[in-house]
């Protein structure tokens, strides 16, 4: 916990400067989590306001602060997911939708090594973004918890609140469609970690 | 039979070969992904919003109370209405006169009349007649 049980109590009990504390502790890592639930920055910091002001309004039902930083985790979970819903109703631009001109202001930018590093990582991120946009918004959300914010097993049982067996059969089953979607994609997979 | 098994570990090779690329990529993402930095008006902005839907809780309530209050005075409002079109059971409870209710009522103070009618009708009690038997013996005299 990175912060007192004491301070989780006051804040449930409505305390404001307990709660700004809180807001202050965690918003650093939240917004972490959110961008890579996302993979949109614009949109972060609007996902975790609506984080924290979910928080906000039920930490009076928080019986034990114990339980704090997974119950956080779940609301941060519900607003992404809730997030990446809305999002698919609407219309994403994307590279091949921009005009002759942008493409070449953009290409025209990634001219040193360190501008070839951004342009690779934004390459994986719009991969992943297509990858992960194949699957359902909970198998993205469960294997971005599992696999790139690196909870453990026992912390993703406390967040979704399951028990083991049924969390290793859900993360299986995730597992196996993301596979599949990433057979599909093929070749245009840019260089993983291993590659590096 | 060979060929078979050459297949499937292909297959099996080809599906390592995916799993360990796609390890390699959640990597690759995790350190692709930005990590953010809030902005200075993070907080004011957070606590604005708090304020704004408290107030807005505020009205529903209210308009919640309101709503309800409104609801409850239409309803007796109706009820009134309907006992006011409604015909009372009996016109003649308002136009008869206090001998016809008389005369037609079967309360208890009827009951008492009549009881006191019928006591008055019964035949009256005739004094018991004592007869003495003759003592045995003066049968002859």
């Amino acid at each position: 916990m990175l912060v007192e049980f004491e301070t989780v109590e006051r804040a449930r009990d409505g305390d404001p400067a307990a709660f700004t504390i809180l807001v202050n502790t965690y918003r650093r890592r939240i917004l972490g989590t959110i961008s890579r639930l996302i993979g949109r920055p614009d949109d972060v910091e609007d996902v975790a306001q609506e984080v924290f002001l979910r928080l906000y309004d039920s930490l009076g039902q928080l019986r034990h602060p114990q339980i704090f930083e997974p119950w956080l985790y779940r609301l941060t979970m519900n607003a992404s997911l809730d997030y990446l819903r809305k999002r698919k109703r609407r219309p994403e631009s994307r590279m091949s939708d921009l005009s002759e001109q942008q493409v070449m202001i953009a290409d025209a930018r990634m001219g040193t090594a360190h501008d070839r590093e951004l342009q690779e990582k934004k390459r994986v991120r719009e991969f992943m973004g297509e990858l992960l946009g194949r699957v359902s918004e909970e198998d993205r959300i469960l294997l971005t918890l599992k696999e790139v914010e690196g909870l453990s097993l026992k912390e993703l049982e406390s967040v979704y609140d399951v028990n083991e067996n049924a969390l290793k059969v859900r993360l299986f089953r995730a597992r196996q469609r993301v596979l599949k979607a990433f057979a599909a994609l093929g070749d245009s997979a840019p260089r993983g970690k291993e590659a590096v | 039979m060979s060929d078979g098994l050459g297949r499937n570990r292909d297959i099996r090779s080809r599906e390592e070969l995916l799993e360990t690329r796609l390890d390699g990529l959640f990597a690759a993402y995790r350190d692709a992904c930005p990590e953010p930095e809030p902005s200075p008006d993070f907080m004011p902005r957070l606590w604005a919003r708090i304020e704004g839907r408290r107030q807005t809780q505020e009205v529903f309530a209210w308009r919640r109370w309101a709503q309800a209050f409104l609801s409850l005075a239409a309803v007796t409002c109706l009820l009134i209405v309907v006992l006011q079109v409604l015909p009372p059971a009996s016109s003649a409870y308002f136009h008869s006169t206090y001998i016809d209710q008389l005369s037609e009522d079967d309360g208890p103070e009827h009951m008492l009349l009549q009881d006191v009618a019928s006591a008055d009708t019964r035949p009256p009690l005739q004094p018991a007649v004592l007869q003495v038997a003759p003592p045995e013996g003066n049968n002859g005299r």
